[in-house]
């Protein structure tokens, strides 16, 4: 193999890519836009609420049934930002969709409270909805801090330290990564193994695509060896993969940066990886490509046509969705050593790690050279299969 | 010299080529004649090193096929019967490719190209992407490409197929050009004129095998005064 010769073919590949429209649509323009599309649909409502299970600016409505029999309590929501509505019925108002929860205040609530007995406050929602969980939990704790209240202002009124009905305080210090990466880290590696699977049509065009069009068979007579033609072709693939993860990771980033600017969160720096971790990143992306690229170029080259190439990797680009499902399928996420030695799996599983603030090296030592010993047996085998006669020539 | 001896080639069950031999001298046209499937297509490809003979040896200029196929591709220009272009490249660019992988100096290949271009007509649209030209421009582009490095040895699989007049007598033109100039070349066409005004020596070739060899005018002395009646009887295909 002569260097001369790999970047004659690689260069040419290049050229030929930057004037397909297909090429710069699906490998360079799709993948960030794509992205930013599920960043600022999906995530306007998603992104918040993972920062703080229920985020401070976060409208929760509320229907308040016998609103006049409670006027302190009414207030307490209020300055706790619970949009309330005072109705008839609750349960109406609850079933008309009028707001997220109902509250049924009774009779002679507040007089009841103020003569130091007790009384009892019914919610209802809808369990159905999405996110209803986390906003009930939220109504739930600004109500028993209103009962606390109560309690406290009752004990000071008989001289007693409210203390004494809590002797231990729990306070609870989240160590691990901010909600923001943590839901990140739960899609970017998928993202990023579909992009680096998706340029099928890269791999086509300079196979099956130069067969359809008459040229392989000239390049074939040309006086350089099978391996640097093989290898030209190889690295152009290789190139269009690792451009589509990097676009769709910096996509990430810069729109997720963007959002909580806009957002005036104070959380951006949660998005700042630390270096190890965003070089180990970029440095799967450029394995996985290597490995992808070659199991591309062989499978389309057998192929009679272009249509039955992309027909058969069509598959191909499923797989990583069925993978992350399978990984999904361990209890707690947590996965078994022996998966980092499978090409993809391992992929999907460091940058899930990486993008969390991990950095395990035995973990990212096997995913990488197992991804290089694969990527090496791949071009291997297309190299092989560009000496077959049966292959280059099948009718 | 393109030398072929005993030249065989089997794909699974069918015999594609069997034994052929004959002799493509320099400063001629060598004709390689036969129906559609007769085995042409697959003689030039071995020529061309693109595919293994079962059995047999090709010598060009020397070299042998199985063991310095290497060195051959160097010799050889192969214009394919539907040899493509890359219609997104300019019809320089796909020609300075072709150049580049034949291992030529950035200059020599421009100087080529502007020479070649220049006997081909397409001196004024070598700059505009092949996608947007005709089939006859297409395939002066192939011709070009074919014989950017200056081969000793030019393999023309039914260059003119489809082509307009002025197009076909432009690469006609090309090929006597080639001749002079001392080049082998091995010519299959179906236009028996072509074949007639052109080469100094034919083969013809059925069923995979060799069944006549011999200069034009010795051929229709034995069989007919038309040459087109002389190959229709070879093949059987008139009493």
């Amino acid at each position: 193999m002569k260097l001369r010769d790999v970047w004659v073919v690689f260069r040419k590949e290049v050229l030929d890519n930057l004037r397909d429209r297909r090429y710069l649509f699906y490998t360079l323009a799709l993948p960030p836009l794509a992205v930013l599309l599920v960043l600022f649909t999906a995530t306007m409502e998603i992104a918040p609420r993972a920062i703080d299970t229920v985020a401070s600016d976060v409208r929760i409505s509320i229907a308040v049934e016998g609103a006049a029999e409670g006027p302190s309590l009414v207030t307490f929501l209020k300055q706790e930002a619970f949009e309330v509505i005072a109705v008839e019925s609750a349960e109406d108002a609850l079933s008309s969709r009028l707001a997220q929860f109902s509250l049924t205040i009774p009779p002679r609530f507040e007089n009841t409270i103020r003569e130091q007995g007790a009384s009892s406050l019914s919610v209802r929602y809808n369990n159905d909805e999405p996110g209803s969980a986390a906003l009930r939990q939220h109504l739930v704790s600004t109500l028993d801090r209103y009962a606390e209240d109560i309690v406290v202002a009752r004990l000071r009124e008989r001289g007693v330290d409210p203390t004494l009905l809590k002797p231990v305080k729990i306070q609870i210090y989240p160590v691990g990564v901010a909600g923001t990466m943590s839901y990140l880290a739960g899609i970017i590696p998928l993202f990023l193994v579909m992009w680096g699977a998706s340029n099928i049509h890269v791999a086509v065009d300079q196979t099956v695509g130069e067969k359809e069009h008459g040229t392989l068979e000239l390049l074939l007579t040309a006086p350089i060896s099978r391996l640097s033609l093989v290898v030209g072709k190889y690295l152009t693939v290789v190139l269009a993969s690792v451009l589509s993860q990097w676009l769709c990771l910096a996509a990430f980033f810069l729109g997720l940066a963007a959002q909580l600017q806009l957002a005036d969160e104070p959380t951006t720096a949660a998005l700042i990886l630390p270096l190890p971790n965003l070089l180990g990143v970029l440095a799967g992306a450029i394995l996985l490509a290597a490995f992808l690229a070659a199991v591309q170029i062989s499978l389309s080259l057998p192929a009679k046509s272009v249509r039955e190439a992309q027909a058969l990797q069509a598959a191909f680009a499923l797989a990583p969705i069925l993978l992350w499902m399978l990984i999904q399928t361990f209890p707690h996420g947590r996965v078994p050593f022996y998966m980092f030695f499978v090409p993809v799996i391992n992929n999907l599983l460091l940058n899930r790690e990486l993008l969390m603030g991990m950095f395990t090296p035995a973990n990212m030592l096997v995913t990488f050279l197992m991804c290089a010993l694969a990527a090496a047996l791949a071009l291997r085998w297309a190299t092989h299969r560009f000496n077959q006669e049966s292959v280059l020539f099948r009718q | 010299m393109i030398q072929v001896t005993a030249l065989s080639k089997r794909f699974g069950n069918r015999t594609a080529v069997n034994a052929i031999s004959f002799q493509a001298r320099p400063g001629e046209i060598f004709g390689l004649l036969g129906e559609n499937g007769a085995g042409k297509t697959t003689t030039l490809r071995m020529i061309a090193t693109v595919l293994s003979p079962d059995d047999g040896d090709i010598s060009v200029y020397g070299r042998s096929v199985r063991q310095d196929p290497h060195e051959v591709r160097r010799h050889l220009g192969f214009l394919t019967a539907d040899a493509g272009l890359y219609n997104r490249l300019s019809a320089k660019e796909n020609v300075e490719y072709f150049g580049q992988l034949w291992g030529i100096d950035r200059n020599t290949i421009r100087r080529r190209t502007t020479e070649i271009f220049a006997m081909l007509q397409l001196d004024n649209v070598g700059d505009r992407p092949v996608g947007t030209f005709s089939k006859g421009m297409k395939q002066k582009v192939c011709l070009a490409r074919t014989f950017v490095h200056d081969p000793l040895a030019l393999l023309l699989d039914e260059p003119c197929n489809g082509l307009d007049v002025s197009s076909a007598n432009a690469v006609t033109d090309f090929m006597i050009r080639e001749k002079q100039a001392g080049k082998t070349i091995i010519f299959s066409s179906h236009n028996m004129g072509e074949v007639e005004k052109l080469c100094n020596q034919v083969a013809i070739i059925h069923h995979g095998g060799l069944i006549a060899q011999g200069s034009v005018e010795a051929l229709k002395g034995n069989y007919s005064a038309r040459f087109e009646d002389t190959f229709l009887r070879l093949v059987g295909a008139k009493a």
